[in-house]
C-alpha cells in the first residue's frame, strides 16, 4: 500500500517519514523514493515542511530507505561494489543496500569497507565499548573500551548503592572484578 | 460502582506506580541478539527458523532464569490474539504480522520479554512502571547474563554484538522511556520537547515504537546510537535529559490550572463526563479523553477515579482487546465503538 513512491507515483518509495503535528495532534505519513527525497529535502520546488511540524524519521526509514541513501553519500566512490558478495551466504553488497539487513555474521566482515563510514555517520563510531561476552578477552583495540567499561560502571555502582540497591551493587561489583581480572590478564 | 466485568489481567508496566509516573509510563530496556550457528534473519529458511526457536525455547527452558517463563508460539495463535499482545506491548507489529515459526516467551507479570525469530533472533526486553530506569536495566541485564551462559551471542571484535540492521549493532541496546506530555500537546510546546530530545541525540518514538505514530499525548524517548557507548553510558544519555521534560510537563499543568482553573476544570469534567455516558466511542476519541482524565487525576481532579483504572482502559479499549474479551471474533468498527463505550461506562466510577 505504501510501496510506491507519492510524489513519482513510479519508483518504490523505500523513505517513509512520519510528521507530528503537536498542535492538532495530527500525523502526516510519507512514503518517497529515495530520490525524490533527496530532492525534496535539498527544497527544489517543494514548500518546506511547517514550522511547527516535527519530522521524525522512523528507524525502520533509516534501515532501509534512508539508510541506503546514506550508504551512497558516505561511501568513496572507489569503495563502491555493488557485486561484492559475501562467501558465507550470498548476499551482494547490492542486496544489503536495498534490504537493509544483513544475511549472516560474515557480512560485516565481507562489507567492512562500505559499512565502517556508515556506522560512522549513524553511531558516529565504528568501534563497539562495554560488554563482552565472558569467553571474549579484551584485545589491544579494545583496552580503552575496558577502561571506559569500568569507569561507567563504578559511576553507576555509586549510584545503586545511593539507591540501597544492593543486589545490582553486587552484580556490578562482580562485573568490575570480572573485568579488572581481565584487564591484569592482558597486561601481563 | 465500578463494575469489573470482563476481567482482563494487565502487564505491571501498567499499574500507574513507580517514580513519576504521573508523566513516566514505563521505563524499558531492549537488547538484540543472535545465535551463534544460525545465519540472520534475511536468510532464515523456513527449516531454519523452526530448528532456531526450537533451539532457543529448550535453551531458555533450561537456563537459569529466576522467574518463570512462558512460551507462546505466535504462528499457532489467533491474529486477533497476536493484536492483543501488540497492544500490551509485548510484541512488535512486525512480529505479529511476519509469517513462519516463532514466538515470544513471557514472566507471568509481563515484565520480562523475549521475542524469539524477530528482526533479530532474540529481542529480550524489561519493563517497569514509572522512571525505574536502573531496575529495568539491572533486570535486563541480568536476565541477558543468565541467557548469555545457556546460548552464545554472535560477537565482534570490532563491532560489539552484531545485528540484523546496523542501526542496532554494538551494544544492541535500545533504552525507552515513554511520557504522557498533554500540557505541552495542549499548549503546543510539544516542539520544545522534540528540539530538546534531538539535541541531545535521542530519538522521539510513537506509542508502538518504531515507525508507529503518536498516539494521543503519549511518546516514546530512546536511545539513536547503539554503538561506541557502553551500555551504562546509554543509560546515561536517557537519564541526562528527563528530569528537564518532567519539571517542564509538570510545570506547564501547574500553569494551565493557575492561570484559569474553571475552563481548565470544565474541560476535564467534560471528558469525564463523555466517558461516563457515551454509548459509542472511537478508539482516538476514546485516547483523547482518557489523556486528559488521567492528567485530571493527578491533580486531584476526581476523587473517585483511580489511575490504575485509566492506565488499564487504554489498555482495554484497543481493538484486539476488545476483541478478544468478546469471544475472540472479528467485529466491524462500528460494534466496537458500542462495546467500547460500554466498557468504559463500566468502568468508570459513576
Amino acid at each position: 500500500m505504501n510501496n510506491i513512491c507519492q510524489a513519482c507515483k513510479q519508483a518504490r518509495a523505500t523513505v517513509h517519514l512520519t510528521e507530528i503535528d503537536p498542535g492538532k495532534s495530527q500525523i502526516r505519513e510519507t512514503h518517497l523514493c529515495a530520490d525524490c527525497h533527496r530532492e525534496r529535502e535539498g527544497g527544489m520546488g517543494v514548500p518546506p515542511i511547517g514550522p511547527s511540524l516535527a519530522t521524525v524519521a522512523t528507524v525502520a526509514a533509516l534501515a532501509t530507505g534512508v539508510l541506503s541513501g546514506q550508504i551512497e553519500k558516505a561511501e568513496p566512490k572507489r569503495q563502491t561494489n555493488r557485486r561484492t558478495t559475501c562467501a558465507s551466504c550470498g548476499m551482494t553488497y547490492q542486496e544489503f543496500r536495498v534490504k537493509g539487513r544483513f544475511g549472516c555474521a560474515a557480512c560485516y566482515d565481507a562489507f567492512e569497507d562500505g559499512l565502517v563510514p556508515l556506522l560512522e555517520k549513524v553511531h558516529g563510531a565504528s568501534q563497539h565499548i562495554g560488554t563482552l561476552p565472558k569467553d571474549v578477552a579484551p584485545t589491544e583495540r579494545s583496552r580503552e573500551a575496558v577502561a571506559q567499561e569500568l569507569a561507567d560502571l563504578k559511576r553507576r555502582l555509586n549510584r545503586v548503592i545511593k539507591n540501597e540497591d544492593y543486589m545490582e551493587a553486587a552484580r556490578i561489583r562482580d562485573r568490575i572484578q570480572e573485568l579488572e581480572r581481565l584487564q591484569d590478564g592482558s597486561a601481563s | 460502582m465500578t463494575n469489573p466485568a470482563p476481567e482482563v489481567r494487565l502487564g505491571r508496566w501498567l499499574e500507574g506506580t513507580g517514580p513519576d509516573s504521573d508523566i513516566v509510563i514505563s521505563s524499558r530496556i531492549r537488547i538484540a541478539r543472535n545465535v551463534v550457528g544460525y545465519p540472520l534473519k534475511a536468510r532464515l529458511t523456513p527449516e531454519k527458523e523452526q530448528a532456531l526457536c526450537e533451539h532457543v525455547e529448550q535453551r531458555l527452558a533450561e537456563s537459569k532464569s529466576s522467574t518463570p517463563l512462558r512460551v507462546t508460539r505466535l504462528n499457532e495463535i489467533d491474529p486477533i490474539e497476536r493484536l492483543v499482545l501488540v497492544e500490551r506491548h509485548v510484541i512488535s507489529v512486525e512480529h505479529a504480522n511476519a509469517t513462519g515459526r516463532r514466538s515470544v516467551v513471557t514472566n507471568a507479570e509481563e515484565s520480562a520479554v523475549l521475542m524469539v525469530n524477530e528482526e533479530d533472533h532474540l529481542r529480550l526486553q524489561w519493563i517497569a512502571p514509572g522512571l525505574a530506569l536502573d531496575e529495568s536495566f539491572g533486570a535486563a541485564m541480568t536476565l541477558h547474563d543468565s541467557i548469555a551462559d545457556a546460548l552464545p551471542f554472535v560477537f565482534h571484535p570490532r563491532f560489539g554484538y552484531l545485528t540484523s540492521c546496523p542501526t542496532n549493532v554494538g551494544t544492541g541496546m535500545r533504552i525507552s522511556v515513554m511520557l504522557h506530555l498533554p500540557a505541552l500537546v495542549f499548549t503546543k510546546q510539544i516542539d520544545k520537547f522534540f528540539n530538546a530530545v534531538s539535541k541531545m541525540n535521542l530519538a522521539v518514538r510513537g506509542f508502538y515504537g518504531e515507525g508507529t505514530k503518536a498516539l494521543s499525548d503519549f511518546y516514546q524517548v530512546s536511545n539513536q546510537v547503539t554503538l561506541g557507548k557502553t551500555p551504562e553510558g546509554l543509560l546515561d544519555s536517557v537519564r541526562q535529559i528527563l528530569p528537564k521534560i518532567i519539571s517542564f510537563e509538570r510545570e506547564v499543568r501547574r500553569q494551565i490550572l493557575d492561570s484559569d482553573r474553571l475552563l481548565m476544570e470544565d474541560k476535564l469534567w467534560r471528558s469525564y463526563g463523555l466517558l461516563q455516558h457515551a454509548r459509542s466511542m472511537t478508539s482516538e476519541e476514546a485516547f483523547e479523553l482518557l489523556s486528559m482524565v488521567r492528567m485530571g487525576v493527578h491533580a486531584n481532579i476526581f476523587p473517585k477515579l483511580d489511575v490504575q483504572t485509566v492506565n488499564q482502559l487504554f489498555m482495554l479499549i484497543q481493538p484486539g482487546h476488545l476483541q478478544s474479551v468478546h469471544g475472540g471474533t472479528q467485529l466491524e468498527a462500528g460494534k466496537r465503538d458500542v462495546l467500547r463505550a460500554q466498557l468504559i461506562r463500566q468502568r468508570m466510577p459513576q
